[in-house]
């Protein structure tokens, strides 16, 4: 039995495995972005995300910036505070 | 009494189920009413035109399958929390996997039979071309109905006994299902529409991965779960 | 990033954390002292990431989203997996200590995740123009919260401890398990790929930064775990009628 799920676990890999590949592209990649005007980067240096925003430099957008790290930290204080909240009465430790 | 082997009772589960099922077919019933409504009201919330219903038919036909399951799915170990059942199985010289194994294939089968009931129904609401590829859409349903019965007889066991468990097993069990949802979908769409870059083959592996692999993650958990029951 | 990194650094946590909950000694100091040090990582997290850092050259200045919003989905990553082995650790042998363990982890992960869920949705907005889009691990983020949600939710309804350590340890199996399915299945249902990034396709500053950032957001899971891990523990021992395991024996916390 053991052997048979083995064999089981194994073959879901093995086709998880075959469709990881990934599959012949299927649509044209959108059309190749016009290299941005201002700098143009010959290596594609640049983290996740960017490949869709192929119309050149993304200009400002501080507020964003200042959201998502305010966010981060308001986040960390309020977890710790629902921490302290919560905290065990003294006599049950 | 002579103990049997783990696929003959696993059998004999299975059809324990489908003689209790068969003797009001109170379930079968239900199902196939909720999702001939869930079916109707897509269509009524989507608007007459046969083109846009036409295109998503796969679509609202998985989400109806998906929601019957989850009333199904709740009913399969209700029945047997009522009078202590599934203690009184656990206790039985049956190793409870295959009480598990008996339970799935249970399940499966009660939900291919509400597919097959909702193909013409299907035919009728939403227009599709049912003769496109018939054999591949009676495989893609079958395997969709494993791969929901999978994880849903392990989450159903676990949330008969919890409290709020109408709430439980949909809130447990749809994030698992969300890529055997996105594989029976595309791979319906396949099976009913024209598919020129031959994806259907790719889908139906998924298909195939995610109901072993849910098979056999369900085969060594469900012990566990029955442990408690 | 090498692929063995996150297993090194998962092992490290692990290790911290068992030290912490073994070694009553260090119990009353080192959570403050990880704490205040992720605190003042946190002050030169902003510092570094919003001026030091040169700014992205695509995304220019909101590419700096990137130093805080990585590292939560990573602690996300990292929690849910501690969560999994603890789950695994608890079926093989009932123990209240990885039960508790196990809770904290789902929770501490629940939260990073939900941090990093709507700074990737802060984030999309300006570089992708919409709140949400169906990028393959936006989604498969949300769907693994989703998951972790309906776990603690489990947890909340099921009153009887050694029910709920067991049917929370499987349902922690069956969710983990659906990851990378879902992964898959998102990335190749939405054919538009993209690059994974990693540091060999990043700056040099950049990586210090992002790695700054994944260790200031490491000493908070510490301690968030280590002490949402003694509330769990609490909980457990004041509701006393705790039944009896196979095999009673001395706690270690």
């Amino acid at each position: 039995m053991k052997a048979a799920l083995a064999v089981a676990l194994l073959l879901g890999s093995v086709a998880l495995a075959d469709i990881a590949k990934p599959p012949p592209a299927e649509t044209p990649p959108p059309a190749e972005q016009p290299a941005p005007p201002p700098a143009p980067a010959p290596a594609a240096k640049h983290p996740e995300g960017v490949e869709k925003a192929y119309a050149g430099v993304i200009q400002g957008g501080w507020e964003y910036v200042y959201a998502a790290y305010g966010l981060g930290t308001a986040g960390v204080l309020a977890y710790a505070v629902s921490l302290f909240v919560r905290r065990p009465k003294k006599s049950a430790a | 009494m002579k103990r049997p082997s783990l696929l003959g009772a696993a059998w004999l589960v299975l059809k324990k189920d489908w003689q209790i099922e068969w003797r009001t077919r109170a379930r079968l019933t239900a199902i196939i009413f909720f999702s001939l409504a869930t079916l109707l009201l897509f269509s009524f919330a989507m608007g007459p035109d046969i083109v846009t219903l036409r295109a998503h038919a796969p679509g609202y036909l998985w989400l109806g399958l998906l929601f019957a399951s989850v009333l199904s799915l709740g009913e399969s170990f209700r029945v047997e929390a009522e009078n202590q059942a599934l203690t009184g199985l656990v206790l039985t010289p049956v190793e409870p996997r295959a009480i598990f194994i008996g339970k799935v294939l249970g399940n499966a089968s009660l939900l291919f039979v509400l597919s097959l009931v909702l193909l013409p129904v299907a035919v009728a609401l939403y227009d599709v071309d049912l003769g496109r590829d018939p054999l591949s859409l009676v495989l893609v349903l079958f395997l969709g109905c494993v791969g929901i019965s999978a994880p849903g007889t392990v989450y159903s066991a676990i949330s008969a006994n919890a409290r709020a468990r109408d709430v439980m097993l949909p809130l447990l069990l749809f994030p698992v299902l969300v890529p055997l949802l996105l594989a029976a979908v595309s791979a319906t769409k396949f099976t009913l529409q024209p598919d020129p870059q031959e994806q259907l083959g790719s889908w139906l592996k998924l298909l195939t991965a995610f109901d072993l692999i849910y098979l056999s993650v369900g085969f060594l958990l469900f012990p566990k779960v029955a442990e408690e029951d | 990033m090498t692929p063995i990194l996150p297993l090194v650094v998962l092992a490290l946590v692990v290790a911290a954390i068992v030290g912490h909950v073994a070694v009553p000694a260090v119990r009353p100091w080192a959570w403050k002292a990880v704490g205040a040090l992720g605190a003042a990582m946190l002050v030169s997290l902003w510092y570094f990431g919003l001026y030091w850092a040169p700014p992205e050259q695509f995304m220019s200045d909101v590419g700096r989203i990137l130093y805080v919003h990585v590292p939560h989905v990573w602690m996300a990553l990292l929690a849910f997996t501690l969560n999994v082995g603890c789950a695994v650790a608890y079926l093989m042998k009932k123990s209240w200590v990885t039960d508790a363990l196990a809770e904290s982890a789902a929770e501490v992960g629940v939260y990073f995740g939900a941090v990093g869920v709507m700074m990737g949705s802060i984030w999309a907005r300006p570089t992708w123009g919409v709140w949400w889009d169906w990028d393959p691990r936006l989604i498969s983020t949300t769907v693994m919260l989703l998951a972790y949600v309906g776990y603690l939710a489990l947890r909340s309804f099921t009153e009887d401890p050694e029910r709920r350590a067991t049917w929370s340890a499987a349902a922690a199996i069956l969710s983990y398990v659906s990851l990378p399915i879902v992964w898959f299945s998102v990335r190749w249902w939405n054919s538009l790929h993209q690059v994974q990034s990693n540091p060999s396709t990043v700056d040099k500053p950049m990586v210090a930064v992002l790695r700054w950032g994944a260790v200031t957001m490491l000493c908070f899971l510490f301690v968030f775990i280590v002490k949402r891990y003694e509330i769990a523990r609490s909980r457990q021992t004041a509701a006393m009628e705790l039944p009896p395991l196979e095999a009673p024996r001395a706690e270690v916390a």
